[in-house]
């Protein structure tokens, strides 16, 4: 094994608590060989990218550079050996200058002073390498996300890099700095440079790669030159199954109308929305990360500053000022971050589910531990959460059954309009389909679902009606047969 | 095999269970230096001794559930002690000395409590506004006092408090075992304190569920500042006076005692058992320090060790 290729990843497995998220992950990448990974949310494809990075440390398998067998303990070794890693939320410090990001723990001195002169020299010098024109002495906030994702690839060059990994650079680029990172891709593709190349996009991945690697549910399906496949053929084996068929069908009908958002604007954003929410229905959320999904939700939950907004439950206005008022109005919020705002993962399961509304486990001006057990019980049993006992902590539960919790919670403070964002995010794929049917079963009682999702399969398949959100305003509004892939893109791009 | 389960075991109950070793060592070391450590007059003496820093570390540990914590208390204990010296000798009346005290404690940490809800901090936006408070109530003490020392407690019932016993137990014992029963139940029985314990362990997910975080930041804080009014109480009826520099180091103590009893310094776990075991194994050290002839500005050397071993071991209980 691993006789005269440069870069090789074998058998590596890692676990979580209630997750295997990488399972007998094996592939080779040569020199100058441009990798496309792909795969679902959750698939694995970061656990991989922080194993590489040295952030996790794998339960098991080898990482091979050259035939060597290297280890990789922390972000320093892994740039020692040659590997850099551009990550979305870039690593960069923005009140300090380009040059400073580029050589930050290794400027070079004159003496014991610091040599500027030098290090601005040569950080130029990289710049003009990848063809970024710009002043190394500039601070680096002042630069667009594009000009950022340039520092940090000089900077993998400054430090001899051999194989890069890019986490869906394209996210936030525009098409013309795309191609400008797709030139740079070219040039160190010459120089021998090793590229993988993780993103969600197509076209991106046939206009650059030269092969692909599927991970699917932490293994990895395929691995395999780009000539030889077609693009339905990638998206089959990232989704491993007929897309219609994830979705559990519902026979219930929305009803009549129960909330109207009228006039939600946020002091902080151009948004001005408006909507409506009926009983027992499923309202998609649809659109671009960064479209101001999230931000509408978290506005009319009361969680950031709104200027105005005209909120009308069951035809009468209500004031949210805050969560608290807004959990009194019958409204829930499942965050897009589980674990940090969900949940409180060193807390019992029993006392995440209680904690919305603690009032229910009172009696005679005490907490009752019997009542407190008893409610966690019921719920576990109504939606089938996977828990050793009332007494786990949430933080060793798996994604799904943590995500729940948090449904279990808010069905306690006895909500009635569920905003949930992105609640399979980081699910496996049979949690998901445990999550829908918890949807299916709170409609079916006559609750309101607000669904939130970047995965466009998620929302049509789920939805009775999409919202279609672009640039902090809703651009459609679709239902029935409308409620397509084209549509959506249509109005979201 | 199955001796290696039982050693396991004994080997996580003793992790788990470190505080409760240390009282015990402890107990043990006091014992042979001293053939009158179980005599029980000397017990009661050291009971008395450590109530005024076991009631400062109650108001401590409120903080740190919440997820702060107060270095101002002692200051507010200098603030409140010659306040309540100097209210009963101007103006005669014990009570109203005491009402005014407990007024000023409870104003230190009602500021805290806003400043920290203001700025939605943790622990770090803590050590910073109880260190500048500190300072107000440090000067705001020696203002008072003109920077000299007041002496004299008249009332009996105001002396009794700190000096006189019932059944053979100091009164002020009594009143911090009180204390500390009446926060356990509360911190492990109300809905006011699964709240606290909520906001300690995670203060966006009890934002979002609905907790008031900022309420019961003002709360937490505001009993540390009546819990060192209290402490100042005790304190003067004891020394029968006070000093502007009467707390100075209280705030220290109790964070140490604290912590040492096995309180988490993240916030969420914990509460008065902790206090109690804290406090003892501290009072003890200060005790077998005394035994051995270290002077009192040497021993905290000692005690800032201790407070290091502490603040490690909870970290390694995390692991």
């Amino acid at each position: 094994m691993g006789s005269g290729s440069f870069f090789d990843i074998e058998h590596i497995s890692k676990s979580f608590p209630g997750v295997k998220a990488l399972d007998d992950v094996s592939f080779s990448v040569a020199e100058g060989e441009v990798r496309a990974l792909v795969g679902e949310n959750g698939a694995g494809k970061s656990t991989l990218m922080k194993i590489l990075n040295g952030n996790y440390k794998k339960d098991a398998g080898r990482i091979l550079i050259d035939g060597q067998e290297v280890q990789i303990t922390d972000p320093l070794v892994a740039a020692a050996n040659g590997i850099s890693i551009i990550f979305q939320e870039l690593n960069l410090v923005d009140n300090l200058s380009i040059a400073e990001n580029i050589f930050a723990g290794r400027l070079a001195k004159s003496g014991r002073l610091v040599d500027w002169k030098d290090i601005n020299r040569k950080a130029k010098e990289l710049l003009n390498r990848i063809g970024f024109d710009a002043d190394p002495r500039t601070e680096v906030g002042t630069l667009t996300v594009a000009g950022k994702q340039m520092v940090e690839i000089a900077k993998a060059l400054s430090r001899d890099a051999r194989i890069i990994l890019m986490d869906e650079p394209s996210a936030t680029l525009t098409k013309n700095e795309l191609d400008a990172l797709f030139g740079i891709i070219r040039d160190l593709k010459a120089g021998g440079v090793a590229v993988i190349y993780i993103s969600h996009r197509m076209e991106e991945i046939f206009e650059i790669s030269d092969s692909v690697t599927v991970l699917r549910d932490g293994r990895v399906i395929a691995t395999a030159p780009l000539k030889t496949l077609g693009r339905e053929q990638i998206v089959e084996m990232m989704v491993g199954r007929e897309i219609s068929q994830t979705y559990p069908g519902r026979e219930t009908k929305p009803g009549e109308e129960i909330l109207r958002v009228e006039n939600l604007k946020r002091r902080d954003r151009q948004q001005n929305v408006a909507f409506t929410l009926r009983r027992g229905e499923v309202l998609g959320i649809a659109g671009l990360v960064g479209a101001g999904r999230t931000e509408v939700m978290r506005a009319l939950f009361g969680v950031d500053y709104i200027t105005s907004c005209d909120v009308y439950l069951h035809g009468k206005k209500i004031q949210i000022r805050d969560p608290k008022t807004a959990k009194k109005a019958g409204f829930a919020f499942l965050t897009e971050d589980r674990k940090n705002e969900g949940l409180t993962l060193d807390f019992t399961v029993k006392s995440n589910i209680v904690m919305a509304d603690l009032r229910k486990i009172v009696s005679g001006g005490f907490l009752r531990a019997k009542k407190e057990n008893d409610i966690a019980e019921e719920y576990i049993k109504l939606l089938d959460i996977k828990t050793p006992s009332v007494n786990q902590k949430v933080g060793n539960l798996s994604g799904g059954n943590q995500q729940k919790v948090v449904v279990a919670k808010w069905l306690n403070a006895d909500a009635e309009i569920i905003i949930m964002d992105e609640p399979t995010r980081g699910i496996d794929v049979g949690a998901k389909l445990e999550i829908y049917e918890v949807i299916n079963r709170l409609v079916g009682e006559g609750k309101s679902v607000i669904l939130i999702s970047s995965e466009l399969p998620e929302v049509l398949g789920m939805s009775d009606r999409i919202l279609v959100m672009k640039d902090d305003a809703i651009t459609a509004e679709l239902t029935g047969d409308r409620i397509n892939a084209v549509e959506v893109m249509q109005y979201a791009l | 095999m199955k001796q290696k389960t039982t050693l396991k075991r004994i080997g996580e109950w003793s992790r788990d269970n470190t505080n409760l070793i240390l009282l015990i060592v402890m107990v043990l070391v006091g014992a042979l230096m001293s053939s009158n450590f179980f005599i029980w007059s000397n017990l009661m003496n050291l009971l008395r001794r450590i109530t005024v820093n076991g009631v400062m570390a109650i108001g401590f540990t409120m903080t740190l559930l919440v997820g702060g914590f107060d270095l101002s208390i002692g200051s507010t204990l200098s603030l409140c002690a010659v306040l309540c010296v100097g209210f009963e000798n101007n103006h005669g009346s014990a009570a109203f000395a005491m009402l005014v005290a407990l007024a000023a404690g409870c104003g230190m940490g009602l500021l805290n409590g806003f400043l920290m809800k203001l700025t939605r901090g943790g622990s770090g936006e803590a050590f910073l506004i109880t260190l500048a408070t500190s300072m107000v109530a440090g000067s705001l003490a020696t203002t008072y006092c003109k920077g000299f020392d007041l002496y004299g407690v008249h009332a009996a019932w105001y002396q009794a408090i700190g000096q006189k016993s019932i059944s053979g137990f100091p009164i002020c014992a009594i009143i911090w075992i009180v204390l500390l029963v009446a926060f356990q139940i509360i911190i492990k029985k109300t809905t006011f304190g699964r709240k606290l314990l909520l906001c300690g362990a995670n203060k966006e997910s009890a934002y979002l569920s609905g907790v008031d975080v900022g309420a019961m930041k003002i709360i937490a804080f505001t009993i540390a500042g009546a819990m060192a009014a209290l402490a100042a109480i005790i304190m003067t009826s004891r020394t029968t006076g006070a000093s502007p520099n009467s707390g100075s180091g209280g705030d220290f103590d109790a964070a140490i005692a604290s912590i040492i009893g096995g309180n988490s310094l993240v916030g969420g776990h914990g509460g008065m058992v902790q206090v109690l075991i804290g406090t003892v194994i501290y009072g003890l050290i200060t005790n077998i320090l005394n035994l051995v002839g270290v002077e009192s500005v040497v021993q905290y050397i000692v005690k800032g060790c201790v407070l290091l071993l502490a603040i490690c071991l909870d970290n390694l209980k995390k692991r």
